[in-house]
């Protein structure tokens, strides 16, 4: 898994980003479902408009048909005409209902049915309808006929003769539908005809046609309307959650930028000390203190947290290095101990042998020499004992690695077979102490690597580049490229910490000098510890001071 | 242990703060609407007579109900002229809303509320038919089954006060005699065979009207046992019974014409308006037929006095009042209403409030204060019976007790029809003046009401 990808997809930043995103569409996606209801909203209006508008209609129909009425009702005429007859009062009856529908637009037509019928159920009837629609045939004028009427219309006119007043429940049955004279809305409305002496005289029916085309015309503009309302607010919504979105995106962009600034610089640097090398540690912790918290709370912890752990480490490391370079040398001086007491003995014996006196001899020359290796391995230890003061300079590094390689392989049983290769060297700049003790360490990890009959061997050369190249080698078992990996990365695991850091702290040395210390495998067996010095610098080069 | 329940407090909270965001949104403005809606008026047929009480209600009781009438009640005023054209018959007709509330003549209510124009008051809670002495109830009520699917008649008309004709008679002279005003049209013409002879004032048993002389004659016929119109509104003259009834009854006036009534030729006389009344205060006539508001007429004429012929009357004591008479055997006697009562327009009634407001008006037109002050200063009978019990005005309470609340008394309306009236006012005036046999009369105006189909 990517780690960078990872935490790209799961910073704090992202994640918020996302949520205030998803938040943003939830509501959106709620606004949203305000349209429908608007729809329903709209759809009951539309309904109540309808309603109201036929109800209205309706009312005007009623009150020109009793209009109308109100004008029959002083036709004394009417109480005078007879099927038969074809007097003035006929043609006058016919002039009036031809100039009602004729001039009012409203009026569609008009007939007055006698409520009296004949035998044959027929009443007397004068009508006339204008008859816009296409389909009808005009009517050539107003006529008198005898006209029979059917089913409710039947019941109706029936009704008002005998009760002389509308029947709103009948009426609404006959009215609803198209008619055959056209489609229109009839008004039935009982005719009374007013005499002084005898009062209000029922004659029959006034059959009125109102034109409903007009209400027609005023519901599909009225339905138009409410599309474009409609579409106008779903336009309209859109834009402003488009406009809203990309301005609360835009905020929450830099609102959350600015607040997760302080957690995101704060997790680089400390992110860094992954692959930062221990000369960068004091870089590191400077950029630690750098991070602006900016008043938060929880960055402010966890940067003292990180810069008390960062201040603690330097000197953790660094008891780390003495401690390991302490238990090196104890380990070399415990495997030397035998040879130590051997020699001692062998001295103890020559001088009892020799006496005080001065004596020359080969017993007298081994005395001498065994007091030499014994001052040697004195002379030795003394030099890394010691805590030399860490001074760097122009030094020849061979004498410090060949006591390393001296105190190293004391004691080293006699069937390991050792080689020892010290070419002449140039000088490198460094510290001559640090690097006799990254000697000392890869040694001491190799002897400790060298099977009972082995081979150990220590090579110290110009490297190509003209530094110095310092390669160990040490035989046995077939080692992974993983295995030589975990010798310099001893925290790897940091479940499984090895016993030696003795690799690693040679490779931080060697880092420390601008080096590198690789570790491979043998093909034979066992492996090979490669340590490079740089070439010295010009800047490092002697020169004569300029007076 | 036993763990503290929260749940009760925790519904507690919650239930408050439902109660306070519901508080809240009313004040956001989610409550209900302010009806704005001004107050309605509802509109009434203007006459001058309740306006006069109204006006001296408001001066007298100092009641808000009487001072702000006009603005609770917009009278329309309908001119005199239009009256004998009913044009309401026009406007309800055709379902018009306007007039809610409409003073109507007791004939009138009777033909608009078989139409189904008018409201049923008692089952609406707009006025309790109990209130109203029974008579006059069943005269304002009609049957409206065919309408509203209900049995039995419904009171459909509020009567102010209770008017119909009646026979005065010279109640001195009866007790003088020791007689009991007539029951019968036999009894009628043995008192009149046994005082007219000793009494030389008295020029004349019984006087009625010779101009509308039918409104006397309908509870003449109908205590013969005749109508002209069934309950349903139906023309039923021309019935046996009812033809009998009819020629029974003119036959009887007929007889009494020359005798005991004036005859043919001494009709004229009466017809100028007010001489009817003026020959009874005279002392003309032992019985006169007239309508019961004619006892306030005759107070007044008693209270001018001065500069009368001898014989006229002195004191309201002189003064008796009685149902007219019946033919024999029958059992009730009959007075031909004569009373206006206030109906609702059923086609008004559109929403509850039309109803409070015509309970309300009701209420004022017909109530008992307006009834008590009717009955104290012109004389007019209380038709609630509360109000009666209040009356002090003794002519008043005796007209009532001595015609309207006699049990055998019965207040119906004259048919509806103008048209019916006419004839039948044409056939008695041919049939009174001699030209006609009452057979040939009724004849006559059974084929002239015949050639009209549609009559209603």
């Amino acid at each position: 898994m990517n780690t960078s990808e990872n935490f790209i997809r799961y910073s704090l930043r992202n994640r918020l980003f996302v949520l205030a995103g998803a938040t943003f569409f939830l509501c959106a996606l709620v606004i949203l479902l305000f349209f429908p209801l608007l729809n329903l909203t709209l759809e009951g209006l539309q309904n109540r408009t309808i309603n109201s508008m036929q109800a209205a209609a309706e009312v005007e129909a009623t009150t020109i048909s009793r209009l109308l009425v109100l004008e029959f009702s002083s036709l004394k005429g009417l109480l005078k005409v007879t099927p038969a007859s074809n007097t003035e009062t006929d043609q006058w009856i016919k002039d009036l209902l031809w100039e009602k529908v004729t001039f009012n637009e409203i009026i569609e037509g008009v007939e007055l049915i006698q409520g009296q019928k004949d035998a044959e159920g027929r009443h007397l009837t004068y009508l006339f309808y204008r008859r816009e629609a296409p389909e009808l045939k005009p009517m050539p004028g107003p006529q008198k006929i005898m006209k029979s009427f059917q089913g409710l219309e039947k019941d109706l006119i029936n009704s008002i003769t005998t009760q002389q007043r509308v029947d709103n429940t009948i009426q609404e049955s006959v009215n609803r539908g198209p008619k055959a004279e056209g489609e229109m809305l009839l008004r039935y409305m009982p005719v009374h005809v007013l005499l002084a002496d005898e009062g209000a005289v029922f004659w029959g029916v006034a059959k009125i046609g109102i034109d409903t085309n007009r209400m027609r015309q005023l519901l599909l503009i009225q339905s138009q309307e409410q599309t474009n309302i409609r579409w106008n607010i779903w336009v309209e919504m859109i834009l402003s959650l488009f406009i809203s979105g990309v301005l609360a995106m835009s905020l929450i962009y830099f609102w959350v930028r600015h607040i997760t600034e302080p957690l995101r610089t704060l997790s680089m640097v400390t992110g860094a000390l992954q692959g930062a090398k221990p000369e960068d540690f004091d870089l590191w912790l400077e950029n630690l203190k750098r991070v602006d918290a900016q008043g938060q709370a929880e960055v402010v912890v966890i940067q003292k947290v990180l810069e008390r752990l960062g201040t603690a480490v330097p000197k953790l490391g660094q008891r780390l290095i003495d401690g390991e370079a302490r238990a090196c040398l104890g380990k070399v001086i415990a495997r030397g101990l035998p040879v130590f007491q051997a020699r001692q003995a062998q001295l103890q014996a020559l001088e009892q042998e020799l006496g005080h006196g001065e004596a020359t001899g080969p017993a007298h020359q081994t005395l001498t020499l065994v007091r030499a290796r014994i001052d040697m391995v004195f002379d030795d230890l003394s030099h890394l004992w010691s805590d030399p003061k860490d001074q760097w300079d122009r030094i020849d590094v061979t004498p410090g690695l060949q006591r390393a390689w001296r105190l190293a392989t004391i004691g080293l049983p006699a069937e390991v077979t050792q080689h020892q290769e010290f070419a002449p060297l140039p000088p490198v700049w460094g510290s001559e102490a640090k690097l006799t003790l990254a000697g000392l360490y890869l040694l001491a990890f190799a002897v400790d690597l060298v099977p009972p009959a082995g081979e150990l061997g220590i090579k110290v050369e110009t490297s190509p580049a003209g530094g110095v190249r310092l390669t160990v080698w040490v035989s046995g078992n077939p080692r992974s490229d993983a295995e030589c990996q975990g010798w310099l990365n001893p925290f790897g695991d940091p479940g499984r910490i090895q016993g030696s850091l003795g690799p690693a702290l040679a490779a931080a040395i060697a880092s420390q000098h601008r080096g590198s210390l690789t570790v491979a495998p043998r093909e034979s067996g066992g492996a090979v510890f490669s340590l490079e010095l740089p070439p010295l610098a010009a800047s490092q080069e002697p020169h004569e001071p300029v007076i | 242990m036993v763990t503290p329940r929260l749940r009760p407090a925790a519904t507690v909270s919650r239930l408050t703060r439902v109660v306070w965001a519901v508080l809240l949104l009313q004040l956001l403005g989610c409550g209900p609407s302010p009806d704005t809606s001004p107050p309605r008026a509802i509109t009434y047929t203007f006459d001058a007579p309740t306006r006069e009480l109204i006006r001296l209600l408001a001066e007298k009781a100092k009641s808000s109900v009487y001072q702000d009438f006009d603005r609770n009640f917009k009278g329309i005023l309908v001119p005199e002229s239009l009256l004998p054209y009913e044009p309401f018959v026009l406007g309800l007709s055709t379902e018009s809303k306007i007039p809610a509330v409409l003073l109507l003549d007791a004939p009138w209510v009777q033909r608009y509320g078989v139409a189904g124009w008018l409201h049923e008051l008692g089952r609406t809670d707009i006025f309790d038919r109990s209130e109203l002495v029974p008579s006059v109830a069943e005269a304002f009520s009609v049957s409206l089954t065919h309408i509203t699917g209900q049995k039995g008649k419904q009171l459909v008309a509020v009567p102010t006060y209770i008017k119909g004709n009646i026979l005065f008679y010279r109640q001195d002279i009866l007790k003088r005699y020791n007689l009991a005003p007539p029951r019968t049209w036999e009894e009628l013409r043995a008192i009149c065979r046994k005082v007219l002879p000793q009494e030389k004032s008295l020029k004349y048993g019984l006087l009625i009207h010779s101009t509308n002389v039918l409104n006397d004659f309908y509870p003449i016929f109908w205590g013969f046992g005749g109508q002209v119109n069934n309950d349903d509104g139906q023309f039923v003259l021309s019935d046996k019974p009812n033809a009998e009834a009819f020629v029974a009854a003119l036959k009887a006036l007929i007889a009494m014409q020359g005798s005991i009534m004036p005859g043919p030729g001494a009709l004229k006389q009466f017809d100028p308006g007010g001489s009817l009344r003026q020959a009874f205060f005279q002392g003309q006539t032992l019985f006169m037929i007239n309508w019961s508001t004619r006892m306030k007429d005759l107070g007044d004429l008693i209270a001018k006095g001065g500069g009368q012929p001898p014989g006229s009357l002195t004191s309201f004591s002189q003064v008796g009042v009685a149902p007219i008479p019946a033919q024999a055997g029958h059992p009730h006697r009959y007075s031909n209403i004569g009373s206006f009562g206030w109906a609702v327009n059923r086609f008004s009634v559109t929403d509850p409030v039309v109803i409070e407001h015509a309970k309300q008006f009701i209420g004022v037109v017909a109530g008992e204060q307006f009834q008590l002050l009717a009955a104290e200063t012109m004389g007019q009978v209380p038709s609630l019976v509360r109000a009666l019990k209040k009356v002090t005005n003794k002519e008043v309470l005796q007209v009532y007790n001595d015609t309207f609340a006699q049990k055998d008394m019965v207040m119906r309306p004259r048919p509806h029809s103008r048209r019916i009236n006419n004839v039948l006012e044409k056939v008695l005036d041919e049939a009174l003046n001699g030209r006609q046999t009452p057979e040939a009369a009724l004849a006559g105006a059974l084929a002239e009401l015949k050639k009209d189909q549609t009559s209603d």
